[in-house]
């Protein structure tokens, strides 16, 4: 299985060729989600992984939103004078090599990767199942075709990929949300044909044929409710997919431009300076993010843990 | 339960006295066998019926002490041969399960190691007894004739996926019967069979009992199975 | 058998004609003209239109492409942009520092990880096992920047222990080459450790509860033997297919520590060129990685075929 960056530890387990088998997994989470009571629901809110990773997220949203009123300092306001100095009373985070506040950065850095890893599991989650109910409906010979173009490009390191594409469009906020889209998309298509696959032979289906309905309403208006679950469920697991990816892809480089404060961005300005000892640089934004992937991995493992249970 | 016929006798292969088995599912303890008592003597082949789910094979597991991780023998005595073998230690109960008792299995398919080929598997018993790797092969491929395997050597080097169901019966069966064990216990033997074939390797138990002149236990939920094969039933 | 080998081909002759338009297509995007990008800002015009058409530029895609694949399959991989010379030896050395950076990550996670995941199924449901379990997947979940940096602030910066540069120097001897390579190696043992103890525990406990087991233990042998002789090479046998199909996270960690720890491996070299738009460069590499995990995921059924016997041999017979 490849992944930007590559994530493993997903609901898919891994398969080298063969069929478009195994998005099993998530269809059966999701299956089972169908026929989730409310009491669920409340369920869910109850479990301490998910009220921890909830309100984990809830805080760096609230520092997204509403950061620049938060912060003590500028996030973009030079102090050469104090360039590089430890954590203190003053500046509790420190500062970076051009004086300015690392906490305030950290503090509104969560604005652009809480932006760009939603919309770009949002676009691999549309694009992804568009393609995912046309294969599994059609089947024949598109599902043939597609499969294998599938196949092939999965069989491909994403994280090379992405590489490609970034350079040849310039970095930016709308290049990462395409790349990554375009990435999820055969992953969320095979697990979408999977559980289309085990709508197909239900009664609805044959009705509405014989009703004569047209495929497109039957695709969105029939069949794509009731795999609505499982796209849900694929949904939560990308997403915490894609905030390791556009985390990487900032260190990387390939994110936010400066002087925009941004964990990644800021971690890659600033990782030579921990031969200089100047750890705070690059810790904080650090741990920051690892705070952000456990609190999705958090509300991943519980929804997954309602549905099991 | 009931009995046909009665016989209480200090040298008898198998014992069964008032035995419980209690399984814990969720914190809870539930009673899945209740007051179970026959025995077996030397030589004999004891039938125990009953319906599905009635608790047969947890009995014979319980006798050898392989029950799940919540079950566990909650009252009652078992003597195999006069040893308790709720008491054992470990070395004690590997022994009692190494040379006296023997168990064949349902689905004989899945009782084998899928990737040790068949010889191995048979010949690994014999070193367990003791032989050498070399005198263990020679052995097993003995085994397999006894087991009326016409062509032994060839079978030994298969695997296990590459053996009908009736060819890994046999197979089982050797493997259970190489060291004459004092106990047999055959659960279901051939209920996974086809019926020419469940014919063929009852016909063969029947023979190697005379010959081993081993004790069996035989599970079943099909009468005249236990009709044909068995001295006295028991039914639970 | 023979027919999932020749399928098994036909898709990944497939997938690398796939990556060969991918990456021709993104080059084809690129902003820029490759012979002003040689030459660069200051030559003449018509010097960049001579480069371009000595370059073939201005000749129809579809020729291009052609030219293009034909210039791989004989090792011309082009000329890069930032260095004047030939790719290829570039993309030659950095492959080889990278296999030895992968290796000693390999080396350290696989008998890792099948120990943790073996050790979780045996004590499943215990304490152990969540501990190794739930440590595992959060741990592979890090970011490997994320867990370089809090490695290099404690070891490098703190404690001091391990070297946390990744290049010994050039001439270096064997054991410090390694030994500097150790802290990068790290964050790839985390991502790798949970999946690997995950598919380790979970085939460890099927196994454990099969048919097979129970006959093994019945037949009197004691608990070691049955783990050592019946149950492991079972269990381990989805898990070491799993380990060939893993250097796809192997390749995206391998790019961001190369980068973090500032070694001169192939992730680092894509990243380089990258940076400095040397398209020549970057196409070479990620051609090159491209290659190689395909070569590896291959190689990966190609050991599952060799070690499940039921894939190995044909019909049964009797």
């Amino acid at each position: 299985m490849t992944d930007i960056a590559g994530i493993p530890g997903g609901a898919t387990p891994a398969e080298s060729g063969g069929s478009l088998g195994p998005a099993g997994g998530t269809v059966a989470i999701a299956v089972a989600a169908q026929r989730m009571a409310p009491t669920r629901w409340r369920l869910l809110l109850r479990r301490p992984t998910f009220i921890v990773g909830a309100a984990i997220i809830v805080f760096w949203v609230v520092c997204a939103v509403f950061g620049r009123l938060i912060a003590p300092y500028n996030p973009l306001a030079q102090q050469l004078l104090f360039a590089n100095t430890g954590p203190s009373g003053t500046h509790w985070f420190g500062t970076d090599p051009l004086g300015r506040d690392v906490l305030s950065r950290v503090l509104v850095g969560a604005r652009d990767i809480l932006i760009v890893t939603p919309l770009a599991t949002i676009l691999g989650t549309i694009l992804g199942t568009a393609l995912g109910l046309a294969m599994g409906y059609f089947g024949g010979a598109l599902d043939l075709i597609a499969g294998r173009l599938v196949e092939a490009v999965l069989a491909l390191p994403a994280v090379i990929i992405s590489f490609l594409f970034i350079v040849a469009l310039g970095a930016s906020k709308i290049t990462l949300i395409i790349v990554i889209g375009f990435i999820f998309t055969p992953l969320i298509a095979r697990t979408v044909r999977a559980a289309v696959l085990t709508e197909r032979h239900l009664d609805y289906l044959s009705s509405a044929r014989l009703l004569g309905e047209r495929p497109l309403r039957v695709m969105f208006g029939e069949i794509l409710p009731n795999v609505l679950p499982a796209i849900l469920v694929e949904f939560t697991v990308r997403l915490g997919y894609a905030v390791f990816a556009v985390a990487t892809l900032s260190f990387l480089g390939f994110g936010v431009q400066p002087p925009t404060p941004d964990w990644g961005s800021d971690i890659a300005a600033n990782y030579t300076g921990l031969l200089a000892g100047y750890w705070w640089q690059t810790l904080f934004p650090a741990l920051a993010i690892a705070s952000l992937v456990t609190a999705v991995n958090l509300i991943t493992d519980s929804i997954e843990q309602v549905l099991n249970a | 339960m009931s009995e046909l016929a009665a016989a209480a006798d200090a040298s008898e292969a198998l014992v069964v006295s008032h035995m419980d088995v209690t399984y814990q599912v969720r914190g809870q303890d539930r009673l899945a066998l209740r007051d179970v008592s026959f025995s077996i003597g030397r030589g004999e082949s004891y039938g125990l019926v009953g319906e599905s789910g009635s608790g047969k094979s947890t009995a014979a597991l319980a006798l050898v002490r392989y029950l799940p991780r919540n079950g566990r023998v909650s009252g009652g005595t078992i003597r195999i041969n006069g040893h308790d073998p709720l008491a054992l230690g470990h070395s004690g109960l590997r022994e009692l399960r190494a040379r006296t008792v023997s168990m064949v299995y349902q689905e004989p398919g899945r009782a084998l190691n899928p990737s040790i080929r068949a010889g191995r598997q048979i010949a690994e018993v014999f070193e367990i007894a003791g032989q050498s790797s070399g005198e263990a092969t020679a052995s097993a491929e003995g085994m397999l004739r006894k087991v009326q395997i016409s062509d032994p050597a060839r079978v030994m080097r298969r695997y296990p996926h590459e053996l009908s169901g009736g060819m890994a019966q046999r197979v089982v069966i050797a493997m259970a019967l190489a060291v004459s064990p004092s106990l047999l216990i055959l659960d279901e033997p051939t209920t996974a069979l086809d019926a020419t074939v469940e014919a063929e390797v009852l016909d063969l138990v029947a023979a190697l009992r005379q010959e081993f002149d081993t004790s069996v236990l035989f599970i079943s939920h099909n009468l005249a199975v236990i009709a044909k094969m068995c001295d006295r039933v028991g039914v639970l | 058998m023979a027919m999932f080998l020749l399928r098994r081909l036909g898709l990944m002759i497939l997938t690398l004609w796939i990556l060969s338009l991918i990456v021709f297509f993104a080059g084809q995007i690129l902003p820029g003209d490759p012979g002003r990008a040689i030459l660069g800002p200051l030559a003449r015009e018509n010097s960049v239109q001579a480069l371009d058409h000595q370059l073939g530029v201005d000749r129809p895609l579809l020729t291009r492409y052609l030219s293009w694949i034909g210039g791989l399959v004989h090792g011309n991989f082009g000329t890069s942009y930032t260095y004047r010379t030939a790719v290829e030896p570039f993309v030659r050395a950095a492959l080889i520092n990278s296999v030895k950076l992968a290796l000693l990550a390999f080396v350290i996670v696989v008998p890792l990880g099948i120990i943790g995941g073996v050790i979780a199924a045996l004590y499943s449901g215990r304490a152990v096992d969540r501990v190794i379990s739930v440590s595992g997947l959060s741990l592979s979940a890090m970011p490997e920047f994320v867990t370089g940096i809090v490695l290099i602030v404690i070891f490098g910066v703190e404690l001091k222990a391990l070297p946390v540069t990744a290049s010994a120097g050039t001439g270096a001897g064997v054991f410090n080459q390694f030994r500097h390579l150790i802290l990068p190696a790290i964050p790839l043992v985390l991502i790798l450790f949970g999946y690997i103890a995950r598919m380790a525990r979970a085939g460890t406990i099927e196994a454990l509860n099969s048919d097979y087991a129970r006959t093994a233990v019945l037949k009197g042998l004691p608990q070691t033997t049955v783990i050592r002789r019946h149950i492991l090479r079972n269990s381990l046998l989805p898990t070491i297919t799993v380990i060939a199909t893993q250097t796809g996270y192997l390749i995206g960690g391998l790019v961001v520590v190369e980068t973090l720890f500032n070694y001169q491996g192939i992730g680092n070299l894509i990243f380089k060129a990258a940076q400095a738009k040397d398209f020549a460069m970057l196409e070479a590499g990620v051609l090159t990685i491209g290659v190689v995990y395909v070569l590896a995921t291959l190689a990966a059924d190609l050991l599952l075929i060799a070690l499940n016997p039921r894939l190995r041999i044909g019909a049964s017979d009797d």
